[in-house]
């Protein structure tokens, strides 16, 4: 049996091929237009009859208060219980028929409420939908039915080292940022929240300015329009501008250790690093993304120190890093990937690796874009972020450009100062080695 | 169904990594067995029995290629409980054409590949995706790493504190715990078969020659599929499968000799109690249910019925979590040859306990009334059923892995009818399946809780009051 190696020349010419029909998937049949203040991006994909729509709420965790943190979820969930226009009854059959989902997502710089459906069944999901947003009952009885599911939700999050390790790390590295909000909520204040709170939030957001609908499916601009018109055409305007939160900054490395007694160690740092909007974006996530191939096969690979080890960069617009690993030998472990992070700052990487890695990242762009839904949430991405969702079809193209030296730079400027927190063995944390950079 | 599996057991381990090149002389020529064309899925079968099956969506200019075996935890004794996975990690590494692991990944980023295996019950899968202009060398890379692998000592040993770092994890999950509590109890002598994680000391002990063994017995081509989805031509995919892995020689059917074993009904209901420091009270009550190839009818009744109560019309959500006794329950049952467990699931609070549990049992006497469900729900169950399809075929990198595990468990054509199966499910069915499983059969109850709240309660292990 022979070896097969690709021609360097071959990856070349690919990745140009890739480009183009990159550019033909996103341009395709987009097109945007306003409804009274309201703008509606539309991507039309004759492929499947399935159709995704997203109406994105700006803002974020700048819309909340220490009291309402965790309203979204709240709202987003009993808004299904019952409208004006459909009892309980009447919307949960209607949607078992359809099998239409109708569901919200709270996040720290957007939220949104979200609908699935097939074409045939388009007319009256949308009538649900739009109901959902605009008239919901809100009946008493039925928001303490979701409190309380909530609720449990909310608690369970500390039973799981992996989801509370975040929650620990999140208010370490966010302490005294909007970000420290938790869009999710706490038990104190998702126990709290009221009715009359829940309509005061949707006065106060419900504003076209405020909002953005993305729709990807078999669907003609004239039929859309016509249906935003009829039920969003009547919002108030509104004067919304949007805000960016500014990125975290942290004056020294720390960690925070929580002691539990578990078979292995949860470990996860955070560090700053370039939003969407700014122009090192491109050259962080090549960064980050070479680091978490490094890590890889450093930690696991090489040195079988862990099963998952990795590095990654967060979405955000005040936007972060992290290191994570679950490791028995955590000193060990971290000397290792902090040598990783040390080496990609001082060493730039191979040509080969950066061509690797473009080509890489091709294929993770399209395997983003395989569902309407996930191409509506990539289009809305860019859009939120002030950048207008055609910058989206740059996406490749600006990797392209990149240089080794971008991206020793980029490494160079943000991962530092890291914040570590860790569930495990305070034994075995040494705290000097965890905040050495 | 598929999907149940996820929700519950979580057991489909994800494993290693995937890949690397090698020229493949041909010989013979394609055997097709047959063809068709139902949600653009064509098949045929070479002459070593290889199964290939490829979903043509171009919705991306990516093909993904997953190679399934017929493995899993249902072949596993207990001198190799967990070595499936093992194995599956073991994939990744050097092989004829690939001297090493840090030259498979390199591979693989020279591909620009998207990668990655699990093993489950009744399944081994191995994937990546890739720009479909390497699709080529994606499949050579694909021929090297399933038919040649070494096994080389040093990896092996290396390999194997990774697997029980994956151990170590799922072991600081409490819902791993009370999983083990209850299969262990479901499936008691034959718990290994089940066992997808397997045991600790097999996997630190595994050498070269159980891993040969497994490669013997299971990694031939009539008892793997081949299957390649995303922007390809069927045509094109025959040849070239005919092309790359034509040439692997068929192996002997080791299930004609040594058939996994049947699992023996329960005898007797049990409760387990697992403390764990959690907040709310989890209570899973299982039973033994259906096996695909023996009584497929009542799968597609089970799965009928798991929506029904699903709905938040259902009378069983109204009873359980609209009155507020529980804030969620459940139904579920996953479809497996070799018994597929059916798995009610709920979460309550300490004070409520008593009460939810006994709203829960007396919820299951009710499913065969005649009121218990309407005919609409009957038939919205259905849509639902038939629509989840059509989204989960939306995207050709995932649905290949559906498609990949029903081959493995139930055969192709069982998925290939399902939508056409479920729309025959009648009243009638359902009442069969519900009284031939779960009415006055034996259970196993798990309980989740905290150490005070199991003080509070007093609940007690063994046979239920």
């Amino acid at each position: 049996m022979n070896k097969v190696m690709m021609p360097r020349r071959v990856l070349l010419v690919m990745s140009a091929t890739m480009l183009v029909l990159m550019s033909s998937l996103c341009m395709a049949a987009t097109e945007e237009f306003t409804v009274n203040g309201l703008k509606v991006i539309l991507k039309k994909n004759p492929a499947n009859d399935i159709i995704a729509a997203n109406l994105y709420i700006r803002g974020g965790v700048l819309n909340l208060t220490p009291a309402t943190a965790g309203i979204e979820p709240l709202l987003f969930d009993v808004s299904t219980k019952g409208t004006a226009k459909y009892p309980k009854e009447t919307i949960n059959a209607e949607l078992a028929r359809m099998s239409t989902q109708i569901f919200g997502n709270a996040g720290r710089d957007y939220s949104a409420i979200n609908l699935l459906c097939v074409k045939p069944n388009f007319e009256k999901s949308w009538d649900i939908f739009a109901d959902v947003i605009l008239n919901p009952t809100l009946d008493p009885k039925e928001v303490e039915i979701s409190r309380e599911q909530i609720l449990t939700n909310v608690r369970q999050r500390k039973d799981n080292p992996d989801v509370n390790l975040r929650l620990i790390g999140d208010a370490l590295y966010f302490k005294n940022h909007p970000y420290a909000l938790d869009p999710q909520g706490t038990e104190e204040t998702v126990g709290k929240i009221t009715v009359e709170q829940m309509r005061q939030y949707l006065k106060d957001n419900l504003v076209a300015s405020k909002l953005l609908l993305v729709v990807v499916g078999n669907l003609d601009k004239a039929e859309l329009q016509k249906k935003v018109e009829a039920a969003f055409g009547k919002l108030p305007a509104g004067n919304y501008k949007p805000q960016y939160p500014a990125m975290v900054k942290h004056t020294a490395a720390d960690v925070s250790t929580q002691a539990q007694q578990l078979p292995t160690n949860y470990i996860i740092g955070y560090f700053p690093a370039p939003s969407l909007r700014d122009q090192d974006y491109y050259a962080m996530s090549m960064a980050m993304s070479i680091l978490q191939q490094r890590v890889f096969e450093e930690v696991r690979t090489r040195r079988n120190l862990s099963y998952a080890p990795s590095a990654y960069l967060q979405n955000l617009f005040a936007n972060c890093g992290n290191l994570y690993v679950t490791a028995v030998q955590p000193d060990t472990t971290i000397k290792v990937m902090l040598a990783e992070v040390k080496r990609l700052q001082s060493v730039p990487i191979s040509a080969k690796e950066l061509r690797d890695k473009i080509t890489s990242f091709l294929t993770g762009y399209y395997l983003q874009n395989e569902t309407n839904a996930s191409q509506a949430s990539f289009l809305a991405r860019f859009e939120l972020a002030g950048l207008g969702w055609r910058e989206s079809e740059k996406f490749v193209e600006n990797m392209k450009k990149l240089t080794p030296e971008q991206v020793r730079q980029v490494a160079q400027k943000y991962i530092k100062k890291i914040q570590f927190a860790v569930i495990g063995d305070p034994a075995k944390i040494e705290e000097k080695l965890f905040t050495s950079m | 169904m598929y999907r149940i599996k996820h929700w519950l057991y979580g057991v489909a381990l994800l494993g290693c990594f995937s890949t690397m090149a090698l020229a493949q002389t041909s010989t013979g020529s394609v055997s097709t067995s047959s063809t068709g064309s139902k949600y653009n899925i064509y098949r045929t079968e070479l002459n070593n029995g290889l199964d290939v099956i490829v979903i043509e969506n171009p919705i991306v200019p990516l093909a993904t290629v997953e190679i399934d075996v017929h493995s899993g935890a249902f072949v596993e004794s207990p001198e190799y409980d967990g070595l499936s996975h093992l194995y599956e990690h073991m994939f990744f590494k050097a092989n004829e054409v690939i001297p090493n692991q840090e030259r498979f990944l390199e591979r693989t980023r020279e591909l620009g590949m998207s990668w990655n295996g699990t093993t489950s019950e009744e399944r081994v899968n191995y994937y990546f995706t890739l720009p479909k202009d390497s699709l080529r060398q994606g499949l050579e890379f694909m021929n090297a790493a399933i038919r040649t692998p070494l096994f080389l000592e040093d990896e092996l040993v290396r390999e194997r504190p990774v697997v029980t770092g994956e151990y170590d994890r799922a072991e600081s999950n409490p819902f791993y715990h009370l999983g083990v509590a209850v299969n262990k109890k479901m499936w008691q002598k034959y718990y290994s078969h089940k066992n997808v994680i397997g045991d600790r000391e097999i996997i630190l002990t595994a050498d070269k020659n159980k891993m040969k063994t497994i490669q013997q017995r299971y990694y031939v081509p009539n008892n793997s599929a081949l299957l390649v989805a995303g922007d390809v031509k069927h045509e094109e995919i025959f040849k070239l499968a005919e092309n790359v892995f034509g040439s692997w020689s068929r192996g002997e059917d080791h299930f004609v000799k040594h058939p996994a074993p049947e699992h023996p009904p329960l005898e007797k209901s049990e409760v387990v109690v697992v403390e764990k420091p959690v907040s709310a009270v989890s209570v899973q009550i299982a039973m033994h249910g259906p096996s695909v190839s023996k009584d497929p009818k009542s799968t597609y009744a089970a799965d009928v019925l798991s929506f029904i109560l699903g709905q938040p019309n259902s009378k069983f959500q109204k009873q359980l979590v609209d009155s507020g006794l529980l804030t969620s329950a459940s139904l579920g049952y996953y479809t497996l040859d070799k018994t597929g467990p059916i798995t009610v699931f709920g979460q309550t609070s300490p004070d409520k306990y008593e009460a939810a549990v006994k709203a829960v049992f007396d919820e299951l006497k009710r499913f065969t009334e005649s009121d218990y469900f309407t005919d609409d729900q009957l038939a919205a169950a259905k849509n639902q059923l038939e629509i989840q399809e059509r989204f989960g075929q939306e995207r050709p990198s995932n649905f290949v892995h559906t498609l990949g595990f029903w081959w493995s468990v139930a055969g192709l054509d069982y998925y290939l009818n399902y939508v056409d199966n479920l729309r025959k499910v009648s009243r009638e069915d359902i009442n069969a399946y519900v009284r031939t499983y779960i009415q006055s059969k034996p259970y196993i109850m798990g309980i989740l809780l905290s150490p005070e709240n199991r003080q509070k309660l007093s609940i007690k292990e063994g046979e239920p009051l």
